[in-house]
């Protein structure tokens, strides 16, 4: 079975389970199964035939599993939005639109990861940009300011740093990693590599820091500091670099506690029933939601998830919270699963790491699969009550525009490595060539 | 009514959610580490392999792997040796050895014929090969042999027919002493 037969049987395997779902919901709340409801899955197959059509044309030889696992995650997503805010189920199609055309637009432009290397400075510069222009004419909702308008959208440029910081650090560490693992000079009695070749990296992080401090976005600055960690250690192989890394984020996290906002996070985590009516009462909510589902849930559209003026229980069900939504309808057998789709999606990632044919689409392609697996741990540890809370995305699955958009992105740049690393391996001639005359 | 519809979609999802991570993770796995919990197929000789007609010219291939004289070969070990040594460290397990594939048995390749191990071979049916072995049972891009530091390791690259190390299909094996390697019709032997 070739690559994308494979893919196209799984999409359509993820379309009835789709349809199954959003029939679900739909029959629990009008108690009738309508065409209209049928239909509505379609559109959601269609969506994903078009990035389907596209891979065929433009990367036959990519990864068949990451596609059908978004498609996966964002059905189950649409359909519980669609369960909690029938409004808001309409503008995430919009943006699950938006999205593929930004996939195919994606892969029409770059057509290899390679070339972004090239760029790596001026799209890391992009992605600061980003993040200095939400400081500079964000809104605040919810104490913390991530958001900008542009034209009636709420966009969260993070979502899209993120991208952007990926690159740039693959890129960079890719060109500096043997300096980087030479320790040439002494500082506090530690070795140290080079300043001129850690000075970024340090710039980085004292960033991120600020991230912290200043936007109060604890969820998306813990999601930076620790990929970058991370691909630090991916590209030197030096475990220095993970403890220090650690060290200093336990030295960053001891002074954010002196910021109110994160200090009650942690006092919330530590016992939430102490502010049971007031900051606790949201993640009280959610452990309460998720108990109620039991082993299996009651089912789509069937879990107590709304109050009778619709209000729903757990505030922010739809964005952060949405996986307790889904563990109270779908119970323990649904929350395991989401989970083991995402373990999924980031063992695909790292494998495709594992083949990539040159050391940046290597460090690329993981350190996409560690943003988006860490991504979904610090949302679902947070919403469990594992590790404190953080306000952050579930990938494919939350409510969210940029979130959707940026992580069909992420998808893209996979796909290309890893249909490089299999062109180069074992393509046809015409692929070869294909390869050959973009770089 | 309804309820038990909604009873049997929410079982039916949640059996499409397991199948489709059980689908997933099975295929992953046989691409990390090969079908390892099959039993190794019968050998081919059991049938005999398919004659070709008496009328069929017999077309001899020569392998592509450039021919070199002993003084040219000598040079390459020794460029070899300053290429894998690192400034200060003297030791190279290579310097002495000649790591090589010999001929067999083939139907395609002359018995005794030595294929040097330099860089990467490919092996295959395809013309663009290292190493050509117009043998049907061999695909196009079959198998390619890769130096890992000092060590030669053959790798399937998702032949149809497989590559056999020892009597056993592997997608990727380390080459010991003598260790046999079948690819198509060909048995090579590893010798150093």
């Amino acid at each position: 079975m070739s690559r994308r037969n494979a893919e196209a049987w799984l999409l359509a395997l993820v379309g009835v389970a789709a349809t199954i779902a959003y029939v679900s919901v739909y029959a629990a709340r009008f108690h009738e199964i309508s065409r209209d409801s049928i239909v509505t899955g379609l559109i959601f197959a269609v969506l994903f035939l078009v990035i389907h059509l596209t891979e065929r044309r433009y990367l036959p030889q990519a990864d068949p599993y990451l596609v059908p696992l978004a498609a996966l995650l964002s059905s189950i997503g649409l359909t519980e939005i669609y369960r909690i805010a029938p409004a808001l189920a309409l503008k995430q199609g919009e943006w699950l639109a938006i999205g593929v055309a930004l996939f195919v637009a994606t892969v029409l432009v770059v057509r290899d990861d390679r070339r972004l290397e090239t760029y790596r400075y001026l799209i890391g510069a992009v992605g600061l940009v980003l993040l200095a222009l939400t400081f500079v004419v964000g809104t605040n909702v919810n104490g913390a300011r991530l958001w900008i308008r542009v034209a009636g959208f709420s966009i969260q440029p993070s979502e899209f740093a993120k991208l952007a910081v990926v690159v740039f650090l693959a890129g960079y560490l890719n060109q500096n990693k043997e300096m980087l693992s030479v320790p040439t000079s002494r500082l506090l009695g530690l070795h140290v590599p080079p300043l001129k070749y850690f000075g970024p990296l340090l710039v980085m992080w004292v960033l991120s820091l600020l991230m912290l401090v200043v936007m109060k976005d604890f969820g998306m600055s813990l999601l930076f500091l620790t990929t970058f960690i991370a691909m630090t250690y991916m590209a030197t192989a030096r475990i220095a670099y993970v403890v220090t890394g650690a060290a200093l984020f336990v030295v960053g996290a001891g002074g954010a506690q002196m910021v109110s906002h994160v200090h009650e996070r942690f006092a919330i985590w530590l016992d939430p029933w102490k502010t049971a009516s007031g900051s606790g009462y949201q993640l009280l909510q959610s452990l309460f939601a998720m108990a109620d589902g039991g082993v299996i849930g009651a089912g789509f559209g069937r879990g107590y998830l709304l109050y009778a003026n619709h209000a729903p229980t757990v505030p922010d069900l739809q964005t952060d919270f949405i996986f307790s939504a889904v563990a109270n309808e779908l119970g323990l057998a649904g929350a395991i699963g989401l989970i083991v789709l995402y373990l999924l999606f980031a063992w695909r990632g790292f494998h495709i790491a594992l083949h990539a044919s040159d050391g940046f689409s290597k460090l690329l392609a993981a350190g996409l699969s560690t943003v988006f697996g860490l991504q979904s741990f610090i949302i679902i540890g947070g919403v469990t009550r594992l590790i404190p809370l953080t306000g952050i995305t579930l990938p494919f699955v939350s409510y969210g525009g940029s979130s959707l958009t940026a992580n069909l992105v992420l998808v893209a740049l996979l796909l290309m490595v890893s249909h490089r690393s299999m062109v180069v391996e074992a393509g046809s001639v015409t692929e070869r060539l294909r390869l050959a005359e973009l770089v | 009514m309804l309820d038990v519809i909604l009873l049997v979609l929410k079982i039916a999802f949640l059996v499409l959610l397991f199948a489709f991570v059980a689908f997933v993770v099975r295929r992953t796995v046989r691409d990390v580490s090969g079908p390892v919990e099959h039993p190794a197929p019968a050998p081919r000789k059991a049938s005999p392999p398919p004659v070709p007609a008496p009328s069929e010219p017999v077309v001899a291939v020569v392998p592509n792997v450039p021919e070199a004289t002993p003084a040219e070969r000598r040079k390459r070990r020794e460029q070899r040796h300053v290429d894998r040594t690192m400034p200060g460290e003297s030791l190279d397990l290579m310097a002495h050895i000649d790591p090589r594939l010999v001929v067999e048995a083939s139907p395609v390749l002359a018995a005794g014929t030595e294929v040097r191990l330099e860089g990467w071979i490919m092996i295959g049916r395809s013309p663009t090969s290292d190493l050509v072995l117009d043998d049907p049972f061999v695909s196009q891009t079959h198998a390619r042999v890769v130096p890992r530091g000092q060590l030669h390791f053959v790798e399937d690259l998702g032949s149809t027919n497989g590559t056999f190390v020892n009597g056993r299909e592997v997608v990727e094996a380390q080459l010991l002493l003598d260790t046999e390697v079948r690819i198509g019709e060909t048995i090579f032997r590893y010798e150093e």
